[in-house]
């Protein structure tokens, strides 16, 4: 029986670690960024440039 | 047995608490900000992407300019559709309509002198809505004067009218603020990351290069660097973007809060504007009789009557 217990109580302890292993990667982003990360930013800078063939949009009249 | 299983179970529980913890904290942060979102801003997403823009003095000239061309558009169009209505009905009361056209013709100096004075993203918001209501007014107004089938007919004839000399003067100015703005831009972030690229500014400077082309380039100059440069240098773009989002944050939330204060003085400004005086007059008895203006106003201007013309001006 005494093995049993033991091996029992390392899986937990690994669920415990990796529980908290978790939580602390959700909390803190990672200073690398993926190459998605990377198109996705270049993207969203995309809106602090004007397209000239864009409109202000106002609705149509009729 | 039965006592070990249940130390486990214990155990497996106690072990789940920071998992379940971490989805909790999640979903909670998520909800809020969705709820945010609604509360904080009644800016359109479209609305949202021309302020980043405008944050900046030659932004927002562009934006405003870009304004001024849809009011201009929609001044032709507005005219060409009464024409077109009258010509279906002769006995046909437009004077509502014509009223409408005029203070967007008013709305339109406006937002050129804003133009003129290098006015902030703020101001171009506040014009835009304006601008926005006044077209919807005159929408509303137009589909009760006419049947479906000729609202059908006169749409296709406005949709379908060339472009004026006059907007193709505002595409020749915009296109050419736009080429400088863009390369200003791209002169800014490139500073942020260290980087120069005299070249390609240049060709955006020329008008030589869009968007997508600074995109690729953008992309490529990152590709270039190796993880830690690129690491750091995303994390400036990163904050840049984080920077737009406040700004953007910050108009919505001054939008909300002083929206309907300014508009009493911006319609104000607004029937000054208006030089001729039967124009004046149609617009003030509309703006009477929608309890904007106090009544009696249109009447004491035509009788000369200044005490009353000062009269308060109410929001719509």
């Amino acid at each position: 029986m005494r093995p049993a217990f033991i091996i029992i109580s390392f899986l937990v302890i690994l669920a415990v670690f990796a529980g908290c292993t978790q939580q602390e990667q959700q909390q803190q982003p990672s200073a690398e960024f993926s190459p998605e990360e990377t198109t996705e930013t270049v993207n969203s800078l995309d809106q602090s440039f004007v397209n000239d063939s864009q409109d202000v949009e106002i609705g149509q009249m009729v | 047995m039965i006592k070990k299983i249940a130390v486990f179970a214990v155990f497996l529980l106690v072990a789940m608490i920071p998992l379940a913890y971490a989805d909790e904290n999640e979903q909670v942060e998520n909800n809020e900000t969705e709820n945010e979102e609604v509360n904080e801003t009644n800016l359109s997403n479209e609305t949202e992407k021309e302020v980043i823009a405008a944050s900046t003095g030659l932004g927002a000239k562009i934006r405003l300019m870009q304004l001024e061309k849809s009011i201009t558009r929609n001044i032709i169009a507005g005219e060409a559709a009464i024409a077109a209505l009258q010509q279906t009905n002769l006995s046909v009361n437009v004077t509502g309509l014509q009223s409408i056209i005029e203070e967007m013709k008013a709305l339109k100096i406006q937002v050129n002198q804003a133009s003129e004075e290098n006015q902030t993203a703020q101001k171009f918001v506040e014009l835009k809505h304006d601008a926005i209501e006044l077209t919807k007014q005159f929408r509303k107004e137009f589909k009760l004067l006419i049947k479906e089938n000729d609202l059908e007919k006169i749409r296709k004839k406005v949709h379908g009218m060339n472009e004026s000399t006059e907007m193709k003067k505002f595409n020749g100015k915009i296109k050419d603020l736009v080429k400088q703005y863009n390369a200003q831009r791209l002169e800014k972030i490139f500073e942020e990351l260290g980087k120069k690229n005299q070249t390609l500014i240049e060709r955006v400077r020329n008008g030589n290069a869009g968007i997508s082309e600074i995109r690729s380039e953008l992309l490529s100059e990152l590709r270039s660097l190796d993880k830690e440069q690129r690491s750091e240098a995303i994390a400036k773009l990163k904050e840049d973007v984080s920077k737009h989002a406040v700004f953007r944050q910050a108009v919505a939330q001054k939008l909300k809060a002083e929206y309907l204060a300014k508009k009493e003085s911006r319609i104000h400004e607004r029937i000054e504007k208006i030089q001729d005086k039967e124009a004046r007059k149609i617009v003030e008895k509309r703006l009477e009789k929608e309890g904007i203006v106090a009544e009696g106003k249109a009447e004491a201007r035509a009788r000369g009557d200044k005490t009353n013309i000062s009269a308060e001006v109410n929001v719509r």
